[in-house]
């Protein structure tokens, strides 16, 4: 393996899980999220005889992970996904709190592409607004109003779950 | 920050609080990398050869060409002989070639005059600019031609 094989490698060790949780996010599933990861790191392993030039090697292939979720053709990470994992029997109140994740999770897999975005990289990666806006290429004031419609939808699918199953 | 966007945050997170075992990511990425880029060589590869290929086939090349033209061509690069049928009526004296005059280094009589009428069939090369040879095999001869200025005299 040679010297740049050996950095993208130790990149990838580092940043791989938290990679791969947002792909999850956005995704809605565990293994596609592997897949968009790896698609995404594959763009990035092409360029990264220049990684020294980049600001920062995971805000670029964060960004890079973006934009392919948000362009993709195949369509194979927006399909709907009942639920990432089976709902395990517990106590009244575990079965709350596992239940308002449940909605979460389906309320989360009806958002568009580009509001699922915003909303994994506003309250999941943290980045602020103008982070966001970089990384999708949009003007600050689109992402404040992308997020603002995809919290609206959130809340209210969500409330519409768990009041469905009450 | 409203308590919704407080509970969204801490619902993601719990979302992905139990990731599953998975398998290195950078080998994986390393051999779809590479798997790509000799795809992308080999596409490039044929596409260039299909190129090649119909560039080869619609411009004509030098040599794919018709043979020289036999006939006292207008131009004709030097050292290639041509069919010529040298005038020879009243002997070896002018020839017309390559759109000029020529006249005999050495005026001289056709051999065998019984035989031949008025031309007399061979090759004439263009030795240099102001040297033409013509050459016949039946009968076995040759003739040194240099620039003649004007029109040659009828015979005598």
């Amino acid at each position: 393996m040679g010297g740049n094989d050996r950095d993208f490698s130790d990149f990838v060790t580092g940043a791989g899980p938290a990679l791969l949780k947002s792909a999850r996010l956005l995704t809605g599933d565990w293994h596609l999220g592997e897949d968009l990861v790896q698609t995404a790191l594959v763009q990035v392993y092409r360029r990264w005889s220049r990684h020294e030039e980049w600001d920062s090697p995971l805000a670029y292939t964060r960004a890079t992970m973006i934009n392919t979720f948000c362009t993709w053709r195949r369509r194979r990470w927006h399909r709907e996904v009942a639920t990432a994992t089976p709902v395990p029997p517990a106590s009244p109140d575990t079965a709350d709190r596992v239940a308002a994740s449940d909605a979460l999770a389906r309320a989360l897999d009806r958002l568009d592409r580009r509001q699922r975005a915003v909303i994994v990289l506003r309250y999941f990666d943290e980045l602020s607004v103008a982070e966001t806006a970089a990384v999708l290429r949009c003007p600050p004031g689109t992402v404040t109003s992308i997020a603002s419609r995809a919290l609206e939808k959130l809340r209210r699918e969500a409330t519409l779950e768990l009041e469905d199953r009450r | 920050m409203t308590p919704f966007e407080d509970d969204l945050r801490r619902e993601l997170r719990s979302l992905t609080d139990n990731p599953p075992p998975m398998n290195s990511l950078h080998e994986p990425v390393i051999r779809r990398a590479r798997t790509a880029r000799i795809r992308t060589i080999a596409a490039l590869s044929i596409a260039a050869t299909a190129l090649v290929a119909t560039a080869a086939f619609a411009w004509p090349t030098p040599g794919a060409g018709p043979a020289p033209i036999p006939a006292a061509p207008s131009a004709s690069p030097s050292a290639l002989a041509y069919a010529h049928q040298l005038y020879v009526h009243c002997g070896i004296r002018y020839a017309n070639f390559e759109g000029r005059w020529w006249q005999a280094v050495h005026l001289g009589e056709v051999p065998m005059p019984g035989q031949i009428t008025n031309y007399l069939v061979g090759t004439m090369t263009l030795v240099d600019a102001d040297h033409a040879t013509f050459r016949s095999e039946h009968p076995a001869l040759s003739a040194d031609f240099i620039p003649f200025v004007g029109e040659p005299p009828p015979c005598q």
